[in-house]
This record gives structure tokens, sequence and C-alpha cells, in this order.
């Protein structure tokens, strides 16, 4: 008997429509059980956000008008704010890559049961608001904060140093925030890399650093790249942590669409820099995609 | 704005009435809307509680996030609120859009109010200013009291803070400059003046250690001693002196901004609503919220009541006495240019 | 393959590696002849693969010597060891192509990128996987993956190669062909291969010699059928190849099985705790008279009988032993010959069949 006639049904086999209507049966449970998600996902998210895009279409008066793109890309404040984002946003994104690189390559070298407890040091932070954890920061460092009151007690310091209201207070205070995002999916891919691997490299002749590089760092990269996109994609939206450690004078883009509301009291102004904040984290993760190769990667 | 209007009612439904004073008798209601928190706290045993039982109303208490809740309003054809408060260029621009009933001045009694409060649709309520204040530790009992001082950073070394908006700033650099109080808005109607403005704020810009986002940021920072000098509301200064931190400041030069009571066009109690408005601008009352929080009585008439003492008195700002070494703002400066403003001092302050 | 790289024995002396309480090398010495075919034969926690890891480089020994012709390696990083390596994991690098693979010790040694080709390219032919370069390692099926993993580990000529339990992950039947490609192949190249694994059988089939580990100890080290005919304890007798056995006692080199002396032809070791007489089912020989005075007679009722395909197995109560099986090939021969049922057989058991082991070594 071949495929061609069982499709054509000219075999018909016992009890083939029972099972053909049960397997049915089962496979509308499933959409029956994804449902809720599918209907929750366009409703809270597919449609506001078509919504508000639209909304950009618009401008004061109620017309259609590409105002406030032309807003967007003749002012050299909207350009300024573009570039001040995508810069803190790199900076971060590169400073957690530093600090969280070796410290998930530390973890998956000592004991399950320590890696275990180092982990929940860096979770700790994830579970609380971010709010309180930039408050914290400020206490921090702040003028007369306990990094400051500490250098300077200790003599290491004479005056306070600008640790809070600026750049770098912005920066440390997203590091902070963002650091658990690029461990999470780091930590996994190298906890899931066969220490096997790095052994046959060695045992094939690499130097242990070179085993590193040449096997255990390409093994990681899907990780890095996941843990990269998510720490990007987050901080081209953040808003908090810059707003209160900046001192004002940290202009983000998120900043810039509450303002856009509270000045213009015209919702279109502030969806066009939302739309356009979109398109731009897709464009990233679209070119990190291409220039990195995830798909590939993650071929086993 | 008909799409964003739609947005706004349904928030605003969901924010829903917040408490509710009512007499034994109720002939009617009559409903409020203000800031919220600790301030309408002050309000409603200062005054709504008392209105009303003087009028024999129920009071029905919501909050407002601004100019944009009355717009979606008027806009849906469902207006809930009899009375807001709302900030003076708000109000103007509200009348200017036609959104407003007119003030009923049979009912509502102006005696007191200063003449510059009084519009044909929106009333004064209370004032507001944002006052020079600095730590003695700083400075000892000679700090920056004006705003020549403030720009002084020679004579006068230490950290500043100012607001982060370019309300009050513009201002400020002028009389910085050398502008006397009382020409501030004309030289800022004239491009020139607006120029001087600017450039006089770019002096003092790179040396604000903090453009704080709002009043609570403000006290924290003069608190903790964040910063050494700091242009901020009056009543968070108090408040922060009460906390036992020596700070000093002046009315001198100081920024006055009024909130004003306003009816919407449509309003469901228009008459209660007059009624309202009048029982909140009663000496009496007025005085009552003076005691409460440092903040100023539109009426002078409150200074009369024997509720406040002569001690007391000092510290509003609208005690005569200080009224006049303060700059009331113009509201229809900023109408139809605030975006433009913004964006000018924002590219100024960004680093 | 070149004749360039010269095969080095191995020399191991008092190794000796603890964990806690565990020794999991316990002063073992042994010596690898150059070019040989060696396994280390255990069960699993035996102490096989630290011993590997050891020679390897990855585990780091409490003391003792490892030495590679005469050069003192123990000291020596894994890297310099210049060994070939082949893992249970295969350890292929995945996002490398099969030639990038294979061509991996050659790129860390500095070959020419024309050179790594063909001689990757050669290497694979080895392992018949000619033409498979470009691919990646997921379109490989198991068999191929360890095919490339051993032209891995062949490919830079190595003196010596290590194997840790290489064909453990396939199916039975191709890893009974694997072992005859893998000895083929260890004749082609000029290499000493130490080899670890838990199949007794693979040991067999595969090894020149085979050192069976038991607790961090090597108990004895022979050519296959050697360690097969002439266990030296009970364990080695037991971990290799079917038997049952019974207890004995030995005194004067002479055995006794319930006061019968047993006729042997090898010599019995001694050890502690008593010696057991071991029976491998298939030299028993069912006879179809009495059994002849020259063997040893172990005769009983037939108890069971068990169609195995290649063979019989045939359940036979003895007197006073207990239970013997008897392993009778399925041939026609044997089938005509088999007895049935409740039937009183003879067994003999002939003198050089007769292994009579210590319970452990001393």
């Amino acid at each position: 008997m071949s495929v061609a006639e069982t499709y054509e049904g000219a075999v018909t086999h016992q009890n083939a429509s029972t099972l053909k209507s049960e397997e049915r049966r089962e496979s509308m449970t499933f959409f029956g059980l994804s449902l809720p998600a599918v209907l929750a996902i366009l409703v809270v998210v597919f449609l506001p956000v078509f919504w508000l895009s639209s909304l950009s279409f618009y401008n004061a008066a109620g017309e259609l008008s590409m105002e406030n793109y032309a807003r967007i890309f003749e002012s050299a404040l909207y350009r300024r704010t573009f570039v001040v984002t995508f810069q803190i946003s790199i900076a971060v994104t590169v400073i957690c890559v530093l600090l969280g690189y070796p410290l998930c390559y530390w973890l998956t070298k000592v004991p399950d049961r320590t890696a275990a407890i180092l982990m929940v040091f860096v979770l700790v932070p994830f579970w609380t608001s971010v709010l309180v954890r930039t408050y914290a920061w400020l206490v921090l460092l702040q003028r007369n904060g306990i990094i400051n009151s500490s250098l300077m007690s200790l003599g290491i310091i004479e005056e306070p140093l600008q640790l809070a209201h600026n750049l770098t207070g912005s920066i440390i205070g997203m590091v902070h925030i963002m650091l658990p995002f690029l461990v999470l999916p780091l930590y996994a891919t190298m906890r899931s890399v066969d220490t096997d691997l790095v052994r046959a490299a060695v045992g094939l002749g690499s130097s242990p650093r070179g085993a590193f590089w040449r096997v255990f760092f390409p093994m990681s990269l899907p990780g890095l790249f996941a843990g990269i996109v998510l720490v990007f994609i987050l901080s081209l939206g953040f808003f908090v942590t810059p707003a209160l450690l900046g001192g004002g004078k940290v202009q983000m883009l998120a900043q810039r669409i509450e303002s856009t509301i509270t000045v213009y009291s015209n919702w279109g102004a502030a969806s066009a820099l939302g739309v356009v904040l979109l398109l731009l984290a897709l464009a990233m993760i679209w070119l990190m995609n291409r220039v990195f190769g995830l798909d590939k990667l993650f071929m086993r | 704005m008909k799409n964003n209007g739609k947005f706004t009612i349904t928030a605003g439904l969901a924010a829903s009435i917040l408490a509710i004073a009512t007499p034994a008798f109720a002939e009617g209601d009559v409903v409020f809307a203000s800031w919220g928190g600790s301030f309408q706290d002050a309000l409603r045993s200062a005054m709504l509680e008392p209105a009303a039982s003087a009028l024999n109303v129920t009071v029905k208490e919501d909050t407002t996030n601004g100019i944009q809740d009355v717009r979606a309003q008027i806009t849906a054809g469902a207006v809930a609120w009899d009375v807001t408060e709302q900030d003076l260029p708000s109000c103007e621009t509200l009348s200017r859009e036609g959104s407003l009933e007119p003030i009923d001045y049979s009912i509502v009694d102006t005696t007191g109010i200063p003449e510059e409060l009084i519009h044909e649709n929106y009333i004064g309520f209370i004032n507001f200013t944002k006052v020079i204040a600095y730590r003695k530790d700083a400075f000892g009992d000679n700090g920056p009291s004006n705003w020549a001082e403030f720009w002084d950073l020679e004579n006068f070394p230490g950290k500043r803070s100012m607001h982060g908006k370019v309300n009050y700033n513009l201002e400020a650099a002028l009389m910085a400059d050398g502008v006397p109080m009382a020409e501030v808005y004309d030289t800022l109607a004239t491009d020139e003046g607006m120029k001087r403005a600017w450039s006089k704020l770019g002096e003092i810009a790179p040396e604000v250690t903090v453009w704080y986002r709002g009043g609570s940021q403000s006290a924290q920072l003069l608190r903790d001693g964040e910063v050494d000098v700091i242009h901020m509301g009056h009543n968070r200064v108090e408040s922060v002196i009460a906390s036992g931190i020596e700070v000093a400041y002046a009315f001198d030069g100081g920024t006055m901004d009024v909130d004003c009571l306003l009816v919407p066009k449509g309003a469901p109690n228009v008459e209660n609503a007059m009624r309202l408005i009048n029982e909140l601008l009663s000496a009496e009352a007025q005085a009552r919220l003076a005691v409460t929080m440092p903040l100023g009585p539109v009426n002078t008439g409150a200074f009369d009541t024997g509720i406040i003492s002569e001690e007391q008195a000092l510290l509003v700002n609208t005690y005569p006495d200080n009224y006049g070494k303060q700059l009331l703002v113009d509201p229809t400066f900023y109408i139809g240019q605030l975006g433009e403003l913004t964006e000018e001092f924002d590219t100024l302050i960004q680093q | 393959m070149s004749s360039a790289a010269q095969s080095l024995p191995i020399e191991i002396s008092s190794l000796c590696k603890a964990y806690g309480p565990v020794k999991a090398l316990d002063d073992v010495s042994l010596n690898i002849a150059a070019g040989e075919f060696l396994t280390l034969l255990g069960p699993s926690g035996s102490g096989k693969t630290t011993l590997l890891m050891a020679l390897a480089g990855f585990m780091r020994p409490d003391g003792g010597s490892i030495r590679f012709g005469d050069r003192e390696m123990i000291a020596t990083p894994p890297h310099k060891r210049g060994l070939g390596m082949v893992f249970q994991s295969y350890a292929l690098f995945p996002f490398m192509t099969v030639a990038e693979n294979v061509a991996y010790p050659l790129k860390i040694r500095g070959v020419s990128k024309s050179d790594q080709k063909t001689r990757a390219e050669r290497a694979l032919d080895t392992v018949q996987l000619g033409g498979y370069g470009d691919r990646r390692i997921n379109q490989l099926s198991g068999g191929q993956r360890q095919r490339v993993a051993l032209a891995r580990a062949m490919v830079f000529e190595p003196q010596i190669i290590l194997m840790d339990e290489p064909l453990s992950a396939l199916d039975k039947k191709l890893r009974e062909h694997m072992q005859i490609e893998l000895k083929a192949l260890h004749q082609k190249l000029d290499a000493t291969v130490v080899y670890v694994t838990h199949d007794q059988r693979e040991a067999l089939t595969m090894s020149d010699r085979i050192a069976v580990v038991n607790h961090g100890r090597i108990e004895q080290v022979e050519t296959p059928e050697r360690l097969y005919r002439q266990p030296h304890s009970f364990f080695v007798a037991d971990f290799i190849g079917e038997s049952i056995s019974l207890p004995v006692k030995v005194a004067n080199d002479t055995a006794q099985l319930n006061g019968r002396v047993l006729k042997s032809d090898l010599p019995i070791a001694h050890g502690s705790g008593g010696h057991r007489l071991v029976i491998r089912p298939e030299l028993l020989e069912v006879t179809s008279g009495a059994v002849p005075e020259t063997a040893n007679d172990l005769s009983g009722r037939v108890n069971d009988i068990i169609y195995q395909g290649d063979s019989v197995l045939v359940m036979v109560q003895h007197d006073s032993a207990g239970q013997i099986n008897v392993r009778v090939p399925a041939n026609r021969a044997g089938q005509t010959g088999l007895p049935s049922k409740g039937e009183q057989i003879g067994l003999a058991l002939h003198p050089e069949d007769t292994i009579i082991v210590p319970e452990h070594v001393s």
C-alpha cells in the first residue's frame, strides 16, 4: 500500500475516522489553550501600537500631516537626543559585557552550589523596583553619599566627586539594572557548553587561552548576543534612571517623549517619536542578526 | 485631538471619585477636582468640608493631571467636574478655547482678591512662589538672595539647582541681568529681550548641578546638601526648615504663580459650582488653608480674620509685605510658544 | 600516513589520586609498549577514566610519574603533551565544518592552509568520510561524527592517542562495526592507543592488552585471551565473559569442591577471602555417557532449556553445587545432542578450563 493510496482514501483503515477526529480534537485543544495569549497580545500590544502609531500622522489640529516627523528630523534637539540615546545605550551595553562576561565565566567555574548562591546576588536586584534601585544609587553616589564620604574620610579625595546628576551616574545606574539581562542568557548558554569541547581543544594542542578564544568564546556567542540585544534594546527606551540620576542634563528618547506629551498636549508629536524608536529598535535587531548571524549560531 | 480625548476620558473615569464631604441633609452635588495627595488633604479639611456644611451640598472629589483632562471631558461631551483647579496658563488657554463657563460674579464675592487675578472665565485661588533658598552651612547668613547673586559664582561659589523647565528661568535670567521686575515681560516680548534672556541663562546653565524634575526632588536636594542654593517652592523650603536643616530664603525675586478655579463648559451643577467657588475664596477658608500649609491665600482679607498669627503671616507669600517683592508670572507669555521654548531650553541644558 | 611520527611507550608508576577518603587512583603502575592498543576496562567509578584524564593532563594526580618515552609528563600541561584525543561525546566543534574540525589541531600547530586542507582530506579519507569536509556537524549521523572525531585525533599524527569510551553512544550494530574498523585503523597508524571502555566484549575485540581497573587499582594486565582463560581474581573472572562461580577450599595448591579434589592445569593465584571455582558455560562439555576420569564431573538434572538464537542455554541442577549453566551452540549438531527437561546428563569440566581464583587480590 502506497502513501498516495492512503491519502486518496482508497484504503480505509479500521477506526481511521475515530483516530482522525481524535487528532483534530487534540490540536483544537492546543489552539484553544494558546487563544487567550494570542488575543491578549493582539489587544494589549498590537492594537495600541497600531493606534498610537496612527496618531503620529495627525497634527495638533487633527489634520493628516507629516509635521510630527518633520520636527524630529529638522530639530537639532531631537537629533542630539537620538545621538545621546545611542551613545548611552552603546556605553551601557559595552560595560555590561565587560562586567558580565567574566562574571558568567567565573560562575561556570565555581561549584554549582556557590554558583547558585552567586546567581541569587545577581537576581535579587532584578526583583527590586527600578525606582528603588535608582534611589539607592542616588544615596550611594550623591555629593554627601556613601562613596564620596568614604573616599573623603580615607583621604583619597579632598573634594567630592560628581558621580550623580550627570552621564556617569546615569550609566552606572543603568548598567546595574541591565546587567541581569546580559547575565541570564549568557550564563545559561555558557552552562550548556559541553566542557569536553574545551578539553578537546586543549587535548588537541590549544593553550587554555587559545581554547577559550577558539572554542568556548564562539560557543558562548549566542548567549552573549542575546544579552547584548536585550540590554541594547531595553536601554534605548530607558526612562527612570537617566531621569533621576541624570540631573536633567541627560535626556534620552523616552524622556523626550514624556516631555513632548506634557508640552504639546498632543499625542501625535510623542507618538512620532515612539514610532521612530520602535523602528530603530527593530532595525537594530535586524542589523545585529545580520552582523552576528544569530540564526546560524543557534543551529546545532 | 479627537482621538486622544477618548483615551483620556477612560483613564479619567478609571481614576474615579476619591472622597465625599457630605452634610446631614444635602441638597445637591458639586464635583471638585484638584491635584490630589497631601495638598488635596489640606484642601479638604481647611475648605471643602466647611464649604459642604455651609452650602448644604455634597462635595465629591476627583483628581486632575492637568489641562488635558478638562479638554478630554469637553471633547467627549461628558463633563464630570463642576469646579477644578488648574495653573494660570492652562486657565487662560482653556478660556481662549471657549471651554469655560463665565464666572457668575453675582454669586462670587471678589472682596480682597487682587484685580489682576479676577478674570471673566476664571479666578485666582492659591499663590505658589519659588524662592531662592540656600543652606547656611555653605554660605552662613549671607548667601545668594537675589538673582544677580544666584548667577554670581565668584562671590557665592556652590552647587546650584533650578527647575528643569523653561518656566520662570527666562524671567530669572533677565532679573539676574538687571532687568527690573516690572519690566521682565515687556522685555521678553521683544526678540532682543528674548535673546538677552537666553544668553544670560546660557551663562548659568553649565554651572547648574541638577535641573530637578519636581517638588519632592527639590526638597531632597536641599535637605541632603546635594546642592547649596536652589530655586524652589517656598512651602517645601519651609518643610525642609521644619525638619531641622539650617536654610535661609527671601521673597525677593521669587517667582509667583497662581492656580485658579474654573468651571468647564457644560458642567452639571453650574450654580453649585459658583457657590463652592465663593466659599473657597472666602477670607476664612483661605486663612485656614494658609495655616495648614504655608501657601498663599489670594484673598488679602485672610490676614484680617485672626486665624493667621502675625508670625505665621510673615511666612506667607501673599502677605502684603511680601507680595510686592515677587514676580507674578504672566500666564499669557507661554501660551502658544511653550513647546518651542521648552525645546530651546532642553537643548541648552542637555549634556 | 607518513612515518614521521614514531609511537611512544608510556610508563606509569605509583600514580595516586584521592578525592577525600576515596582513592580514585591507588598506587597505579602500568607500562604500555610503543604502538600497543591498550584498553582500560572496568565498571563505572573504577578509576579508568581518572587514569585516562591523568594521562591527558586534565586531572592533576597527588603523586607518581607518567613518562611518554623518556620524557616525564606528570607536570606538563595538557596542550603540551601532544596527544590525540577522542571523547565519548565526540566533542566536535558545532560551529565549524567537518573539515575545519579535522584541521583544528593542524591550525594550532601553524600548519599552512594548503597543507591543512590536504592532510584533513587525507584523514577524512582514512575514516571513509572523503567528500564530507564541507558538511556541518549537525548534518552527520552518530557514526559519522565518531569518524570525524577519530580523523581529528589522528590528523596531526600524534604518537599517542587517548580514547574515552568513543563508541558507547552508538547502537550495537554500528558499535561492533566500528570496533573492527578502529582496530584496522590502529594497525595503519603508528601510534600508541589507550582506550577506555566498560564493555568487556569491546575490550576483548580490539585490544592488544587489557588492564582491568577496579577500586582505583589495576587488577590484571593481560592479552584478551589470557585474561579470559586465566583471570587472576574473582573480579576479573566475573567482569569478563559469562560465568557462574562456586566457593571452593584450597590447600597445598589443590582445590576441593564439596570435598572432591578439582583437577586443574591452571595455576591458582593467591589472595584473600577464600577461593572460587569459575565456570564458563561454553567451556562445559555435555557428555553422552559417563564423564571421563580426566575431567571434573559436574553432572546433574536438566531444569530448563532456553533458546537464545546463536546458542542454547541448558540449566542443570547439580546435586550439591546448585545450578550450573551450560551453553551449547545452536547449530545442527548441538540441536541433535540436546537433552530434554528432567533428563540426567553428564557435564565435564576439563582441567585446562578449570579456573580457580581468589576472592580478592592481595
